[in-house]
């Protein structure tokens, strides 16, 4: 069994916990809001662990004292005037929404997994 | 032998701004709108829309820092934050991670003892929308999804249920001065999340801490601080420990509940908003601002003790903007000199007939007001004729100087005039003088009321006394 | 009518030689001719004559009109269009109509062009084969067992196949070089920042950009002209002032120094016949007069997996809204959870799936320092590495695609096969620079398939790459083959080249 990646950067422990086990897989599915099908969880369990061991080739890059890219423009974040615009008409948003009672969209009661 | 626990309790505020549009797109955001009729595909989340910062959110947000000396970051960065509920359009929240505007201020709990209460960092976020539970269902209105909102998370530096209500007081204050926000916990424009532990007295570290959230009023927060403090305080006593959990208050039952426990926390995979470039408030823009805010509370009951006000009356007058305008606009009319009595006339008569009414319906205002103050202050008009001068002045019959001349109110505070009276009526009623002197003390009002009927109601009552109490005291008894 | 350039149909409807009706007509025909590419997800042709009656009327009143009038396109599915169906290609966006019009359905519209339809795509612009789709994969018009590249398989293929002149696709990793490569169409993705991205759904938004594809140089800067310029509702789009696109085309490459990696390309997963092509455009470049400069970049290998880093990262992300919730497909469940997690399984294909996870997995807590931060910084090594490569060349060329278009296949195929594919592209993604694909030659066949030369630029320097990118046009006539069953339909054997 592999232990789960030190949260180090530049660690050599980045390269070596590599192969996705299925648990992890599992676990990374619930924080993403998908189920695995029985049928594709064995493919995607391996696709993921040859990209993932692909990808740790950034451990062997030096990056101290490298700062994060940021676009060449703009420098900082335009500002907008406070202005308000129209909003748009309750009836034509709430149209596309799957389930509408009362003005509000209606979803099933949620239950923190 | 038992140890001694003292509460450390540390708040999470959220504070509304008040602009005409959200955060990070134009769309229009008004307080009770009918669901959804005030949202855009920003506060839906639609796919291909993109977020632009709105500059006067920002500028609250450095006048907010500025008022209670934190330091305003140059360069900032919006993060997201990712979660599941249904009130969450995007899956994830604008907010600001690690890099916040703001770090390190401070504000002052008024009182006798002013309390400081160190504050850790402000940061700008959007709202998310709203949910309405039923049974099977919840139901969601995004109007409120997008909105400006600052979250202003205190150092644990309060000590009891009640400093922290007063911590929240004096926030709420603040901003209301600002003018950046209505911050009103019933409206939801002001909301606080408080966290609870309790260590051995004298210890340095923390204990392990609850958070209570979704208290909508400062009585209440109050109490659910109370109630965890109580909680906490018998867990420990049992020998048994406290776990990390998140707590709401059921108002009705007075009872908290707990909503999750917290052994794990959530894993919000925090990524810096790659649709926002840096947040840059350059140091001309905090100057500018700061040369704009009005004077803030805290400043305005020091400057008013100071005058001679008294300590409640100074807190009571500084906790809204209009009221504390007001004392400020009767200050000029009386000048600093009478500070202390026209503060305790604004309080005691004014605000006593107002009944919790705002002072925006006064009909008598400062300048009047004032006219009244120096009136008798300067001794020209009783207390009780000045009520009566006020009473008028309420319905409108004029100023008080028109007032006291119709109705003869002036007092005379003549001396001799008073001298002359005081022994015409010692001398139509010899018995009852023998009986003063030797110390029937309750004819002394029969006295003075006597004189003071004699003058026509002119006489000032406090010389009056003054100048009886001589002529009874210079005769040999 | 359907073989000719926007910049002729344009000049045709603004002196009156022909109608704005005539030419829709003619192409809406033209793509009646062609389902089995499978180009399409939506038509609009009843607006489409509309639009273009109206354009009529106008021009008989004298008023004048844009610089697109009458000329005919299509959007990649990820262009946001009021009322008319947009999905990314994805089940998720099933039925979902848009109620506002994004910022480059406006612009066109307002240019004169007419919108036909709606293009097919790779779902939410993850792919490079136009394979992942809820439907039909896109064929290659050059030959219908290939791929027409991807994630505008769509857009190229309808260019290409004279479906229409013009389209506009989405590049975040290569997606409009790579498939306009495959189909022998020119396309560009423009510097970041140049173009708006409000309106366009969202993949990976540090990489993402809408560009044109067109079937010439010239095109492509009439079109970009059009695109570019600040938009209000996006913060990373800003007023820098937008050079004479099409001037540019004019001014040759006399003189250009053209940097070549060559490291780069002695990897065996080049097809010989591409490195072929390549070589003979570089001396088409210099006959023209450019030189060619060796430069070194140095952190070219670490480039695929620093991409794929960030931009499952941004995915998994930008894709948190799709909740079954609001708009769009919702599969029931007795609580929330449950009817999120079988929308989003049952909403999203096998790749979108695959790269959420893989974001998820970069982004969670015990996991950011070794992965999405560490793939930032490289990413700066990566874009210094172009700067400094910049100093001694005005340009960069390199082949689009390693491989030419490869046969359709099985759809769960080795995905990081498929990433490797990205080899040349990525780049200019991750350094935010201006790069084009054209023509450059056709492999021996049969099937006869299209190559792609690409060059990249500086930041803001869509001109210069716009020049050699025309020069190039200008001594060659790639861009003039047609596919087989297409006006104009190239017959190799007759030597045309």
């Amino acid at each position: 069994m592999c232990d789960p990646p030190a949260a180090s950067p530049g660690s050599a422990n980045v390269a070596t916990a590599m192969a996705l086990h299925a648990d992890e897989v599992d676990a990374l599915a619930r924080l993403a809001g998908l189920t695995l099908r029985e049928d594709e969880r064995a493919t995607l369990v391996h696709q993921l662990g040859d990209i993932v061991q692909y990808l740790a080739a950034l451990a062997s890059v030096d990056v101290e004292g490298i700062a994060p890219w940021q676009p060449v423009a703009p420098s900082r974040a335009p500002l907008r005037a406070d202005i308000a615009g129209a909003p748009l008409p309750a009836e034509e948003i709430l149209r596309g929404a799957p389930v509408v009672a009362d003005g509000l969209v209606i979803v099933p009661r949620f239950v923190e997994s | 032998m038992a140890v001694q626990y003292e509460s450390v309790i540390g708040l999470e505020v959220h504070c509304q701004l008040e602009t005409a549009s959200k955060l990070f797109s134009a769309c229009p955001l008004e307080i009770g709108a009918a669901p959804n009729t005030r949202t855009d595909a920003w506060s839906w989340g639609l796919p291909g829309t993109l977020p632009v910062p709105n500059k006067a959110a920002i500028e609250s947000a450095i006048a907010l820092a500025v008022a209670i000396g934190c330091t305003v970051h140059r360069r900032s960065r919006f993060a997201r934050k990712h979660y599941v509920y249904p009130d969450l359009p995007k899956g994830y929240q604008i907010t600001q991670g690690d890099q916040p505007y703001a770090t390190g201020g401070a504000l002052e709990i008024p009182g006798d003892a002013p309390h400081r209460v160190r504050v850790q960092r402000i940061h700008l976020e959007e709202d998310a929308g709203k949910n309405v539970h039923a049974a099977s269902t919840s139901g969601v209105d995004y109007n409120r999804a997008g909105a400006p909102l600052l979250e202003i998370v205190s150092e644990p530096d309060l000590r009891s249920a009640d400093q922290a209500a007063a911590y929240m007081r004096e926030l709420r204050t603040i901003v209301r001065a600002l003018g950046i926000s209505h911050a009103n916990m019933e409206e939801g424009t002001l909301r606080c999340d408080a966290n609870v532990s309790l260590r051995p007295v004298g210890a340095d570290t923390l204990g392990v801490r609850c958070e209570i959230k979704n208290v909508n009023s400062f009585r209440f927060l109050a109490r659910a601080i109370e109630a965890e403090i109580l909680r906490q305080t018998d867990l420990l006593a049992r020998g048994e420990p406290v776990l990390r959990c998140t707590l709401g208050y059921d108002h009705d039952r007075d009872r908290l509940f707990v909503m999750r426990h917290k052994e794990d926390a959530a894993d919000y995979r925090w990524l810096p908003d790659p649709d926002l470039p840096p947040l840059v408030i350059d140091d001309a823009w905090v100057d500018a601002v700061r040369e704009t805010l009005p004077l803030l509370p805290a400043a305005r009951r020091a400057h008013w003790r100071g005058l001679g006000v008294a300590v409640a009356d100074a807190s009571l007058l500084a906790a809204e903007r209009d009221l504390a305008d007001y004392f400020d606009a009767l200050l000029d009319a009386v000048g600093p000199a009478r500070a202390r009595r026209a503060s305790s006339w604004l309080v005691t008569e004014v605000l006593g007939r107002l009944h919790a009414l705002p002072i925006a319906s006064c009909p008598v205002g400062p300048k009047m007001l004032g006219e009244l103050v120096v009136l008798v202050d300067d001794d020209i008009v009783s207390g009780r004729a000045a009520k009566e001068v006020l009473d008028r002045c309420w319905a409108g019959e004029g100023s008080p100087l028109a007032i006291v001349d119709a109705r003869g109110l002036r007092q005379t505070s003549d001396t001799a005039a008073i001298d002359a009276i005081v022994a015409a009526v010692l001398a139509e009623h010899p018995r009852q003088v023998a009986m003063l002197r030797a110390g029937k003390a309750n004819l002394r009002g029969f006295f003075v009321g006597q004189i003071i009927r004699t003058s026509g109601g002119q006489a000032n009552p406090r010389l009056v006394g003054e100048r009886l109490d001589a002529a009874i005291g210079e005769e040999p008894s | 009518m359907t073989s000719h350039d926007a910049r002729v149909l344009a000049a045709a409807v603004k002196d009156g030689s022909t109608t704005a009706s005539a030419i829709i007509d003619a192409h809406l025909t033209a793509i009646d001719a062609l389902p089995h590419l499978h180009a399409w997800i939506t038509r609009v042709d009843g607006a489409a004559r509309e639009h273009a009656s109206g354009l009529d009327a106008a021009r008989r009143r004298g008023e004048v009109l844009g610089p697109l009038a009458g000329v005919p396109m299509g959007l990649k599915d990820m262009f946001v269009t009021r009322g008319i169906a947009t999905t990314a290609g994805s089940r998720m966006l099933t039925g979902w109509l848009p109620p506002y019009d994004g910022e480059h359905a406006t612009r066109l519209r307002e240019a004169g062009a007419v919108l036909l339809g709606k293009l097919s795509l790779d779902e939410f612009g993850m792919g490079s084969s136009n394979e992942n789709v809820p439907g039909e994969a896109v064929r290659n018009p050059w030959a219908a067992d290939r791929t027409a590249g991807g994630s505008s398989g769509g857009p190229a293929a309808a260019v290409a196949a004279r479906m229409i002149p013009f389209a506009l696709g989405t590049d975040t990793g290569g997606s409009i070089r790579q498939p306009a490569a495959m189909c022998g169409v020119v396309g560009m993705k423009p510097s970041y920042g140049r173009v708006t991205r409000s309106g366009m759904i969202a993949f990976a938004s540090s990489l993402d950009h809408a560009g044109p594809i067109t079937r010439s140089v010239r095109d492509a800067a009439l079109v970009l002209g059009v695109l570019a310029g600040p938009s209000d509702g996006d913060a990373t789009c800003v007023a820098e002032a937008p050079g004479d696109f099409v001037g540019a085309c004019e001014r040759g490459a006399a003189g250009l120094r053209i940097g070549v990696h060559k490291s780069a390309l002695d990897d065996d997963a080049i097809d010989p016949e591409v490195r072929r092509a390549f070589t003979e455009a570089l001396a088409v470049l210099d006959g023209a007069g450019a030189v060619l400069v060796d430069i070194e970049l140095p952190h070219a290998a670490l480039a695929v997996a620093t991409y794929y880093v960030i931009c499952t990262a941004e995915a998994s992300s930008n894709l948190a809204r799709f909740d079954g919730i609001r708009y769009g497909m919702r599969e029931p469940g007795s609580t929330m959870t449950a009817s999120l997690e079988a929308t989003r399984t049952a909403g999203f294909g096998a790749e979108v799936r695959r790269r959420i996870l893989l974001g998820t997995y970069v982004l969670r807590e015990n996991g950011r320092g070794a992965y999405y931060d560490r793939a930032t910084r490289v990413r700066r090594l990566i874009a210094d590495d172009y700067d400094r490569a910049f100093a001694h060349c005005d340009v960069i060329a390199t082949p689009t695609a390693p491989q030419p278009a490869f046969v359709r296949r099985d759809r769960d195929a080795d995905p990081l096969a498929m990433y490797l594919g990205d080899v040349f592209t990525v780049g200019a993604n991750l350094a935010g620079l201006p790069a084009i694909s054209i023509p450059c030659g056709f492999t021996a066949g049969p099937p006869r398939l299209p190559i792609g030369l690409q060059i990249v630029g500086p930041h803001w320097r869509e001109d210069v790459v716009l020049a050699a990118a025309a020069a190039h046009e200008d001594a060659t006539a790639w861009h003039r083959a047609a596919p087989p069953g297409t006006v104009g339909e190239t017959s190799f054997g007759r030597g045309s080249s």
